[in-house]
């Protein structure tokens, strides 16, 4: 029976739901720490603190329990490899929330969502060069700008094409239109 | 339909509304570097919450 058992809606449908709770977990196990509403922590929260209880484990039914809610085998190896072991002394509390206070323009009580035991910064950005299907900010600059020439070399051409294309479309269509002027200039001359 | 039978005076409405009021927010002091915040609140200008650094504080451009 469901008696009593409450779950915060999130003024969203149940796939909805629960599409956002599994991306909050994807970023909360990528980042270690992440800014979101207070409710959304909350809630983000239970199925995190779940996950890792099953990630303890360490087993191949464990992972794929893990992976039906990441379905990132990357990021299932590293939950039960890197951020597990951490939480072998605890008993539970694996993640902490920080309320920061109501947001500017709609005023939702924001929070800070973290795990209590990190991995140091560098291991981080490691886990977001692996998963991540973006690269770092700084990386990310250097591939525009060759992407870019890339484009411009490979647009220009086609640009060029397209037009004369245009052009002949449009003299062709300017042909037609200007042979029925004519044709029916004969036809008014003929009634006359 | 329900109609109010007699007329509310101006004093009993001002009476009424006199409940209506707001209450100051409550601040508290930060531990750390003594401006006002929200209680149970991480501070907001330098970023702490019970001792510990949660953000960094923005730096200011000078």
């Amino acid at each position: 029976m469901r008696h009593g058992k409450k779950i915060k809606k999130l003024g969203r449908k149940k796939a909805h739901r629960l599409a956002l709770l599994r991306n909050l977990c994807r970023a909360l196990f990528i980042f270690e720490k992440i800014k979101t509403t207070l409710p959304k922590a909350k809630e983000a929260r239970r199925l995190a603190e779940h996950l890792i209880e099953y990630a303890k484990k360490n087993t191949v039914a464990a992972k794929r329990f893990i992976y039906r809610f990441i379905p990132d085998h990357k990021l299932v190896k590293i939950v039960c490899e890197e951020i597990a072991p951490k939480f072998m002394n605890r008993q539970g509390g694996y993640t902490r929330i920080f309320r920061l206070g109501p947001r500017l323009g709609d005023g939702a009580e924001m929070a800070i969502l973290e795990l209590t035991e990190k991995s140091e910064p560098e291991k981080i950005d490691l886990r977001r060069k692996l998963i991540e299907r973006r690269a770092l900010p700084e990386e990310k600059k250097v591939e525009k700008k060759k992407e870019k020439t890339k484009k411009e070399k490979k647009e220009k051409p086609q640009e060029v094409k397209s037009k004369s294309e245009k052009k002949t479309k449009n003299e062709k269509k300017k042909n037609i239109a200007k042979k029925d002027k004519e044709g029916k200039k004969q036809k008014k001359v003929r009634k006359k | 339909m329900p109609v109010p039978k007699r007329r509310h005076s101006h004093s009993r409405k001002n009476k009424r509304r006199s409940q209506f009021k707001m209450e100051p927010i409550q601040y508290t002091e930060c531990p750390k570097c003594h401006s006002p915040r929200l209680p149970h609140r991480v501070c907001p200008v330098c970023g702490t919450y019970k001792g510990t650094l949660v953000f960094a504080p923005k730096e200011e451009k000078s």
